[in-house]
């Protein structure tokens, strides 16, 4: 090519400058939030095998609350709409903490906990990214603080097998221990409880799917669940009951799918170890101790809140960092 | 923290292409500072004739490289110009007579010469390390008595993704190579040597096998883990011995010296030929024609290149200087060749589309990928916000700014930029405090 030509070349040439790296590999928060919702449709198909059609629109209820909602809140924010799918991950899980038995009449309740936890929890902090608690947790939480009869009531699902005549297998367990058959129906799901927390095998199959692709962090879900088994093996020194204890309510729910939350959980491995620990001790000494209704939404929330100390103190070790000597000579 | 490191796509286009040697340009631009240290003034005037491999700036510092011609004619301007590295600087501009006459160089045995006469012929030859950093060659060689250098290290892993400059000068060239190394751990005075090279370079690892055998030093070739930043200078040390370099230290400090092959191949050259450093060896890749390996005249224009390897292909979006993670993106193709420039790489528009960049998830990828065992997205949420002396509580400057952080962020950030910027701004601020104190104390 002639001088000419390549500077004719050259005038054409709109390049770009920007900052190595030049390649990226190519991950997006949209990737990460489908995985999570792909990896809840075991639990979500258990719980319309168990409870009917009526949890698939529960769930549609939450869903659609949550993402309106987020539409509404990034208008008044007067920031771009851009959806990233987080809201339907929280509406989502949210839906799967919801009780059965709601009417077809009180499906605002749980629209009014998909509001709460997107406007409140999430967006009313900075948005994804900034908030402090788990939004699903929050806005669980919320609902059962505010309509606790509501919720209790909707536990009671006419379908499934009904446990005793107390609100949620946990209540049970609490009360008259467990046998292995009850630790079966536990596993399986055909329980009374919430629409996704019953089936501990749907949600484990989602949570090794996202672990085996790295989408989350096995130290969570191994430190919580860990933790949670030893100390209520110790406790009440009956492997039966531990078992019951690890399937039922939201244990699962919590340790594969909310704990592992990125925004509200820690940064670092260490931090994150800590992180599930502290929440198992939090579930048993709810369980246990006080009243047994639902202590994993509590300790994601009461955990949720140590992060920043957690980050701060549990940093990762520089390369090459050479230990500091704690004292000086001074001349 | 040991490093897990990240797989890029390797993309070594080139890999089976020879070397080959570019037409002599009609015209080269030689810039007086392509170093790590203090520029050199020019030596030759306006107007001047030169012959190719005659030295046409220095500069007495010791923490700095002559530079050399690189064709023979006449020194037609003396300049200012856009260099590959972003800013303009004294350039020395050479118009070819088309003879190629070089100078005559002085050829030796290493025998006869001592360690002290190694490191003059290395420093005459205005070498530098030719992977990247630019940085004196001869002042690696010449660490203070009381660091005693045990292991030599020649960097052979190759681990930025498309480039193939030292894959095709191991297979091509491993006596000198080789021979190179000899000569720099004899000026070191260190009898153990190592080739570190990535798994995914059979071909070269089996070369380099059969020439280390020639050597009159203990040398030993060594596959590595493909696996990118492995020949990042301390993480191959790591990788190969085990041993951390300190914080802000230094390899010599844990008794190693690394140099690039690329590097050992001039040192060949100087010590052995006398010949300066006038030429090197460029990958030339990405959405060109067709990708190529050359040996070409310091000072040529990129553009030439580019050309010779048959012009852009598509629509350019990026010519970068470099590899893809930390090559530089260039505003032009009208810039020289440098010594430490290893490859050019042409990405066509679609390759260039930039996502925009979302909130900070808190995912931690970045974290857990950093070589360096840093916390890439606090340090940038400090970097963003002016808090500089938080970036250097959480080590800022130990980052090597190999880009895993910025690769792997699902939401787009820009992490080595804000990295870069934390950095040089801290060093900024240092700076300006350090002046503070003196001026008070006056």
């Amino acid at each position: 090519m002639s001088e000419t030509e390549r500077k004719g070349g050259k005038d054409r040439l709109r390049l770009v400058i920007s900052s190595s790296p030049h390649v990226r590999k190519g991950t997006s928060v949209e990737r990460i939030m489908f995985m999570v919702v792909l990896c809840l449709l075991p639990a979500l198909g258990a719980s319309v095998y168990y409870f009917g059609p009526k949890s698939l629109a529960i769930v549609v209820v939450t869903v659609g609350a949550a993402i309106l909602t987020e539409i509404v809140a990034k208008r008044l924010r007067k920031k771009p709409i851009e959806m990233d799918g987080s809201a339907v991950v929280t509406g989502l899980i949210l839906g799967l903490m919801m009780p059965p038995g709601l009417e077809w009449n009180q499906l605002w309740l749980p629209a009014v906990g998909a509001f709460f936890a997107i406007a409140i929890i999430k967006e009313a902090f900075g948005g994804l990214g900034s908030n402090i608690w788990n939004p699903a947790a929050g806005g669980f939480v919320f609902c059962l603080l505010s309509w606790a009869p509501i919720m209790r009531d909707g536990w009671m699902a006419d379908a499934g097998v009904v446990i005793g005549t107390k609100a949620t297998p946990i209540a049970v367990l609490g009360e008259s221990g467990a046998d292995m058959g009850m630790v079966r129906e536990l596993f399986l799901g055909n329980v009374n409880g919430a629409l996704g927390e019953t089936s501990a095998l749907a949600l484990l199959i989602g949570g090794l799917v996202l672990i085996g692709l790295r989408y989350i962090d096995w130290r969570i879900p191994l430190s919580f669940i860990g933790t949670v088994g030893l100390l209520t093996l110790a406790i009440t020194w009956d492997p039966t009951l531990t078992l019951g204890y690890l399937f039922a309510g939201g244990l699962f729910l919590g340790a594969f799918f909310m704990l592992t939350d990125y925004v509200t959980a820690p940064l670092t491995g260490s931090g994150k170890v800590v992180y599930g620990l502290g929440a198992g001790v939090v579930v048993v000494v709810i369980r246990l101790f006080a009243n047994p209704i639902e202590g994993v939404a509590y300790s994601i929330i009461f955990m949720n809140m140590l992060v920043p100390l957690i980050d701060r103190y549990l940093k990762t070790k520089p390369f090459g960092m050479v230990k500091e000597r704690r004292w000086k000579v001074e001349r | 923290m040991v490093t897990i490191g990240i797989h890029p796509a390797y993309n070594k286009l080139s890999a089976d292409k020879k070397i080959e040697e570019m037409t002599i340009p009609m015209e080269v631009v030689i810039p007086l500072h392509q170093h790590i240290g203090a520029p050199c003034k020019p030596i030759v005037e306006k107007g001047q004739e030169v012959v190719a491999g005659e030295k046409i700036g220095e500069v007495k510092s010791f923490v700095a490289a002559p530079v050399h011609a690189s064709i023979s004619g006449k020194v037609k301007d003396i300049k200012k110009t856009l260099m590959p590295v972003g800013y303009r600087m004294d350039c020395v501009v050479i118009e070819g007579d088309g003879k190629d006459t070089w100078a005559s160089f002085e050829s030796r045995d290493l025998g006869e010469l001592e360690p002290a006469h190694i490191i003059e012929r290395v420093k005459e030859g205005g070498l530098v390390g030719m992977g990247g950093a630019a940085f004196p060659t001869h002042v690696k060689l010449s660490p203070p008595p009381q660091k005693k250098i045990d292991t030599f290290i020649a960097n052979g892993a190759e681990c930025e993704p498309y480039l193939t400059c030292d894959h095709r000068l191991m297979v091509e060239q491993p006596e000198l190579i080789v021979l190179g190394m000899g000569a720099a751990m004899k000026a070191l005075g260190c009898s153990k040597g190592i080739i570190g090279i990535e798994n995914n370079k059979p071909e070269c690892i089996d070369a380099m096998e059969k020439q280390v055998g020639s050597s009159s030093y203990e040398i030993q070739v060594r596959s590595l883990k493909s696996r990118y930043p492995q020949g990042a200078e301390k993480t191959l040390i790591h990788s190969l011995l085990g041993r951390k370099v300190p914080m802000g230290g230094l390899p010599m400090d844990v008794g190693v010296v690394v140099q690039n092959v690329g590097t050992l191949k001039a040192i060949y050259d100087a010590v052995y030929l006398g010949r300066p450093l006038a030429e090197r060896v460029i990958t030339v890749t990405g959405s060109v024609g067709e990708p190529k390996n050359l040996l070409v005249r310091i000072g040529t224009r990129i553009g030439d290149l580019i050309d010779f390897c048959g012009g852009y292909l598509g629509e350019t979006g990026k010519i970068i200087s470099g590899g893809p993670m930390m090559g530089i993106a260039q505003e032009s193709d009208d810039v020289p060749v440098i010594k430490g420039m290893s490859g050019i790489l042409i990405q066509r528009v679609e390759e260039v589309e930039e996502k925009g960049e979302r909130p900070c998830i808190r995912c931690g990828s970045c974290i857990d990928f950093c070589p360096m065992g840093l916390l890439p997205t606090t340090i940038v949420k400090y970097a963003k916000k002016g808090m500089y002396e938080d970036c250097d509580r959480y080590s800022i400057a130990n980052c090597i700014e190999c880009g895993c952080c910025s690769w792997v962020c699902p939401s787009n950030i820009p992490l080595v930029h804000w990295l870069k910027y934390g950095k040089s701004e801290l060093v900024k601020k240092k700076r300006r405090t350090e002046n503070e104190k003196k001026g008070g104390g006056k």
